[in-house]
């Protein structure tokens, strides 16, 4: 009795960092990291926060070297990269978590890369084209690039990665059929035994082409395509065969700097360098990923039993106990999505917006943000990353200011009444909101208290109920919600088409306004970067206006790593994962 | 006896049947599936979701769901885990053994120690050992247990460095044989030690209890009036009597042999199934879920058996009908 | 076993004579038990505590200040403030009432049903008992996570309100613990029933009800107080996991499972003792108490003890 109801106890306790960072990366293309040196440049653009004083942020350095662990010293040939346990997923093409995702970054490559300000770079691709029409993608392998098998990467090996993402009976998270590749469909759907669209025009070179083209599909085409060795993974494929390919998830091969030498379930993964590596062989000698858990991740590093972990939570206890053990460098980022309320625009009361402002400026948001993150995290107005160029110029936008006369002016105008009870009514209905929150999830903790006491003083009754996690999100995908507090992981693109477009695949709110439609669907189509920005400020300055969702921060990332390595490349739109041969052991 | 063990084994027919349904019920009510998760994904399409969701049968009726999936197990095919894109046998296989070997070791220390301390609290009973053990024992009961967890890794990895800091085996071992075993149990020292402690306490309060009631029996009493000595009067006339209840508790912990320890596993960072399974719960592994959950039924309904077997053997008075 | 057959003959009396009932003097004993005493003092102390004790504080319900975020006790916030800044002993007492209801509550559904069925079981055999008993192996066996998390949902589209879920709550733990109750109190009641003073009760031609209630159950008591101490221990924790489960109380409304179960990390367990000392301390002796009270209550009712 008492093993079974203690256990359960605690799962959903222990669980709660897990089911935070799944709701906040869950994307495949998420980014974490952001740039030191913006960072210092964001910085002075902040305020002083209203509830406390603001946080350092940005690189920590370690500000004693000597204390780093003897233990960790002795590994003279090794680094001990602490993660949170992989699920042993290693193949882009199939993985779920981010977790998975630095070993598969380890080993496998992509076939273009992307820069610290979004921009696309070459991965194993050296250079790309695009026809004059824009719908042909042409794409030129480095001569250089091998697989550790010593074979050349080749067209034959992208084209195969096309295949199998469009394959029948592919069932992983890349949703290549966004690319709309002509014929794309037919291989999927029909008969075809090979994608029209897709030629070998030589062996380094490979051409697509597509139906139609917008500004994402070139990062659909290359940035999301890891390129894997058709020699290896392609034996018997034939259309709607993927066994062969499933039964290597284990067993994974390609050109990255680290081969995989074994997988133990729940403790580790242990690589090897790639030797024979194509753009020169990495500086470590083996490379472990350990699995840590949030409990004893600071711990870990203090024992020198890991290097570096890129699980931890950024707030003050944390940050201050990494501080003290002296030699431990930290690198702040802040987090490529951000957090905030969904109000449900199906229903009357949230359809006027002056009600949806209201509850904008009658929440003390500050507070909020404050009280869950001490500080690690920035008040936002508008729902884009402060790091992407899509992020529209401030001094147009309004701020919501915690303002609670304001709110009840706007709520007054429009029509809800305060009556006797301290309640505000329209057509006889008391003004009452249903908040749905997922549990357990530290920002409603401070939320709720606060919002109830916030919304009371407007005349608003706020009634919290609290959901696991996957129950909230299955009452918004059906529509049932009214209010709920969620986070949200940004891709590379700035787009939001997905999220505030009438037709938007994640947009379960159903906000819509058609100024804004329009707008999206130009800034999709528009291929030049300024002006895309120009569009896209246009959208951001009437989302500012209409509170599709109320906006709540944006929170830090932290890479944390003992002084005794050097040459993290940390970049806001690329896991450390992807530059393991830069690292040294000093 | 060998009736009642057929009958039993017949009767389970329509408690696995059942459990099947009930376990098959309770997932799919369970609001979300594995792919509820990715829709937050911003490549993700409704359309998209819909065609991963036909590729796992997801869209059949549920009668259809239900039958496809006992249909497999039937033959020894428990289906193929979402979460690590591996058949669930070998998902259980790898990390159920882990759990076990934590387990077994437990439950071995835990009615050694609980029988002589709950036994020794009965004969003494309002003593002061007796209330020390009694306060000791509700201690462990009011504080969650990963408090006790965090106070040895504190001690005993972080500060004295005795013991390592969780995982099972040290960081890039390669060690084999007699070495790695050695390995492996200063791994496992402390959750032992934790688990052992907090599940003491309920086994202490039955031996306790039981004893207490058998030491003021009747047939007790004579023996001690026929000047038998105290030592073999307690061991040999009261703690047998004493245990007979304990056989049913005893069989209750069986199928947790196997079920892994949620807590104790994630703070030291043991790879056990308990973990892996509390994954997938959160994230709907829905096929590794229903054939493990499967899988304790079994277990379960094994052990009270056993329990109904033993207990007819250990107590004559019994008459299994 | 005999004393079985006295036990029996002392209650058959009970009804008859009331001057100096078994009852009474089972009440008596209990009084001269000083630890059951003790007991009974420091459980209504915890009731007091957390039922009126909140009136006598000078500090706002659920307040937040973020500027006072864990402080450690000093004059104005005697126990310190948690980490929105509230006062962490007025949150202990108001957790009381969550707490010691849900505790007490459940706590008496699984004596109720574990015991009942049990004895049922037990009693009938044959089919009755192998309806009962596999049914509590499917219960048993299977995970109670996602039961809950399907209820929670369930509850939710009924707009059942949150604030009213606490009382459900209690019948839910109660209604996933009773099965390893059942089965202790099933074998017991299968070797009591084979025992003398049974078949003196067939002798007397009494009804099933009757020997079950009357005779079996009451000789089963022992075990039902252990498991009933346990219950309450684990129904006090258990409550938290099924507030995040939207079962339970809603933020802010405290209960201590919650209040422990937060300070679940390194940093907060080392250097922040106050959030979870008292909290955990009030279990603890919501615990102790009701089992020395159970204890003292067994031995008042053993007419062979004379203490």
């Amino acid at each position: 009795m008492k093993k079974r109801s203690i256990s359960l106890f605690i799962c959903s306790l222990l669980t709660g960092a897990l089911l935070l960072s799944a709701c906040t990366q869950p994307a495949a293309q998420q980014t974490e990291q952001s740039q030191q040196e913006q960072n210092q440049q964001g910085q002075s653009q902040q305020e002083q926060n209203q509830a406390g004083e603001k946080k350092e942020l940005g690189f920590i350095k370690a500000t004693d070297p000597s204390k780093v662990p003897e233990s960790a010293k002795k590994r003279t040939d090794t680094m001990v990269l602490g993660i949170t346990d992989p699920q042993g997923i290693f193949n882009f093409w199939f993985y779920n978590t981010i977790y998975d995702r630095y070993v598969i970054e380890a080993v496998t490559e992509r076939l273009l890369s992307v820069a610290k300000d979004a921009s696309v770079i070459p991965g194993l691709a050296e250079k790309w084209e695009v026809s004059e029409d824009g719908l042909t993608y042409s794409f030129y392998i480095d001569k250089r690039a091998k697989f550790s098998d010593g074979k050349p990467v080749t067209a034959e090996d992208v084209s195969f990665a096309y295949h199998v993402l469009l394959d029948p009976k592919y069932d992983g998270r890349t949703n290549l059929s966004k690319a709309k590749i002509k014929g794309g469909e037919a291989y999927k759907n029909g008969n075809a035994s090979s994608i029209e669209g897709v030629k070998i025009i030589d062996p380094q070179t490979i051409q697509v082409q597509v139906e139609e083209a917008n500004a994402t599909t070139l990062l659909l085409l290359g940035a999301e395509i890891f390129v894997l060795p058709k020699h290896y993974y392609g034996q018997n494929y034939a259309k709607g065969n993927l066994a062969h390919v499933k039964s290597l998830h284990q067993k994974p091969m390609g050109s990255g700097p680290y081969i995989l030498k074994e997988f133990i379930p729940g403790q580790e993964v242990r690589l090897v360098a790639n030797e024979n590596y194509w753009k020169g062989a990495p500086k470590v000698k083996n490379l472990i990923f350990k699995s840590t858990t949030d409990e004893t991740q600071i711990q870990s590093l203090k024992t020198g039993a890991t290097d570096f972990d890129a699980s931890i939570t950024v707030n003050a206890d944390n940050v201050e106990a990494l501080k003290e053990l002296g030699f431990v460098n930290l690198d702040m980022l802040l987090n490529n999505g951000y957090g905030y309320i969904a109000i449900n625009h199906k229903l009357p009361k949230f359809q006027d917006k002056r009600v949806r402002q209201a509850l904008m400026y009658g929440l003390n948001r500050e507070e909020v943000v404050y009280a869950y993150s001490q500080g690690y995290a920035e008040v936002i107005d508008v729902p884009q990353s402060k790091l992407s160029w899509g992020y529209p110029d401030e001094s147009k936008l309004t701020k919501y200011t915690y303002d609670p006369e304001k709110a009840k002016q706007l709520l007054e105008e429009a029509g809800w009444k305060l009556e006797g009870d301290g309640y505000r009514y329209k057509d006889g209905k008391r003004f009452t909101i249903q908040f749905s929150a997922s549990t357990p999830n530290e920002v409603n903790d401070a939320l709720i208290p606060i919002a109830v006491e916030n919304y009371k003083e407007l005349g608003i009754e706020f009634i919290a109920e609290q959901l696991e996690f996957n129950a909230v999100i299955d009452k918004r995908d059906k529509g049932e919600h009214e209010m709920a507090f969620l986070a949200m992981g940004l891709s590379t693109d700035p787009d939001p088409y997905g999220l505030f477009h009438t037709n938007g695949g994640s947009n379960k709110d159903s906000y819509s306004n058609p100024k804004v439609d329009e707008l999206l669907e130009a800034g999709l189509k528009e291929f030049d970067q300024a002006k895309r920005k120009a569009i896209y400020q246009e959208a951001y300055e009437i989302i500012n206006d209409e509170i599709p969702v109320v906006f709540m921060y944006q929170r830090y990332n932290l890479n944390a790593y003992s002084s005794r390595l050097s040459g993290f490349v940390i970049s806001p739109y690329k896991y450390f994962s992807e530059s393991l041969n830069e690292i040294q052991i000093n | 006896m060998k009736q009642l063990l057929i009958r039993r084994l017949i009767q389970s027919i329509p408690t696995l049947i059942g459990a099947s349904i009930l376990v098959f019920l309770v997932f799919t009510l369970a609001p979300g599936d594995f792919l509820t998760q990715m829709s937050a994904d911003a490549n993700m399409t409704q359309e998209r979701i819909d065609e991963i969701r036909a590729l796992h049968g997801l869209d059949q009726p549920l009668y259809k769901q239900y039958l496809t999936w006992i249909g497999n197990l039937l033959t020894g095919n428990f289906g193929e885990s979402v979460l690590h894109r591996q058949p669930v046998t070998s998902v259980i296989h790898i990390f159920m053994w882990n759990s076990f070997l934590i387990a077994i070791i437990v439950l071995v220390l835990q009615w050694m120690i609980a029988s002589i301390v709950g036994i020794l609290a009965a004969l003494r009973q309002y003593s002061i050992y007796d209330s020390a053990v009694t306060l000791l024992v509700f201690m462990a009961m009011s504080f969650p247990s990963f408090f006790l967890g965090l106070l040895m890794l504190k001690f005993f990895a972080v500060d004295y460095q005795i013991f390592p800091l969780g995982g099972m085996r040290s960081t890039g071992s390669t060690l084999s044989g007699w070495a790695d075993f050695w390995d492996v149990m200063k791994h496992l020292a402390l959750p032992v030690i934790v688990l052992t402690m907090l599940n003491i306490g309920s086994v202490t309060r039955y031996f306790r209890t039981n004893m207490l009631e058998v030491i003021r029996q009747d047939y007790v009493r004579t023996a001690r009036a026929k000047g038998l000595k105290e030592r073999v009067v307690i061991f040999k006339h009261a703690l047998r009597n004493a245990l007979l209840p304990l056989i049913t508790l005893f069989a209750l912990e069986i199928p947790g042999l196997f079920s892994g320890a949620i807590i104790t596993e994630r703070i030291f960072n043991w790879p056990g199934i308990g973990r892996v399974v509390l994954d997938g719960i959160f994230q709907r592994d829905y096929p590794l879920l229903m054939g493990f959950t499967m899988l304790l039924v079994v277990l379960t309904i094994v052990a009270n058996i056993l329990a109904d077997l033993m207990y007819g053997v250990a107590d004559p008075r019994v008459r299994n009908r | 076993m005999s004393q079985n057959l006295a036990n029996v003959q002392v209650k058959v009396r009970t009804k008859k004579v009331k001057s100096d009932s078994p009852w009474r003097s089972a009440f008596r004993r209990l009084f001269k038990n000083k630890m059951a005493v003790a007991g009974v003092v420091v459980l209504a102390f915890m009731f007091l505590f957390s039922f009126i004790g909140p009136y006598f504080s000078s500090h706002l319900d659920a307040k937040i200040t973020v500027r006072n975020a864990n402080l450690p006790p000093n004059e104005t916030h005697w126990l310190g403030t948690d980490k929105l800044g509230r006062d962490v002993l007025l949150r202990t007492m108001e957790a009381g009432r969550v707490s010691l209801l849900v505790g007490v509550v459940a706590a008496s559904i699984i004596v109720l049903i574990g015991g009942t069925l049990g004895a049922i079981a037990g009693y009938y055999g044959r089919f009755v008992d192998s309806v009962i008993m596999r049914f509590a192996d499917i219960l048993y066996a299977i995970p109670t996570l996602p039961i809950l998390v399907a209820l929670g949902a369930i509850l939710s589209d009924l707009k059942f309100p949150p604030d009213k879920r606490i009382y459900l709550v209690m019948f839910i733990v109660g209604m996933i613990a009773w099965m390893s109750l059942s089965r202790l109190v099933r074998s017991q009641v299968l070797s009591l029933k084979e025992q003398e003073f049974m078949l003196a009760n067939e002798v007397l031609g009494l009804r099933d009800r009757r020997k079950i209630f009357r005779h079996l159950l009451p000789n089963t008591v022992p075990i039902i107080i252990v498991a009933a101490t346990l219950g309450v221990a684990n129904s006090i924790l258990l409550e938290s996991t099924l507030s995040f489960l939207g079962l339970g109380v809603v933020p802010p409304t405290p209960s201590w499972g919650q209040m422990i179960s937060a300070a679940n990390n390194m940093i907060d367990f080392q250097n922040r003792p106050w959030l979870w000392v008292p909290p955990g301390i009030c279990i603890l002796l919501t615990v102790v108490s009701i089992n020395f009270i159970g204890d003292g209550l067994r031995d008042a009712f053993d007419p062979k003890q004379k203490r």
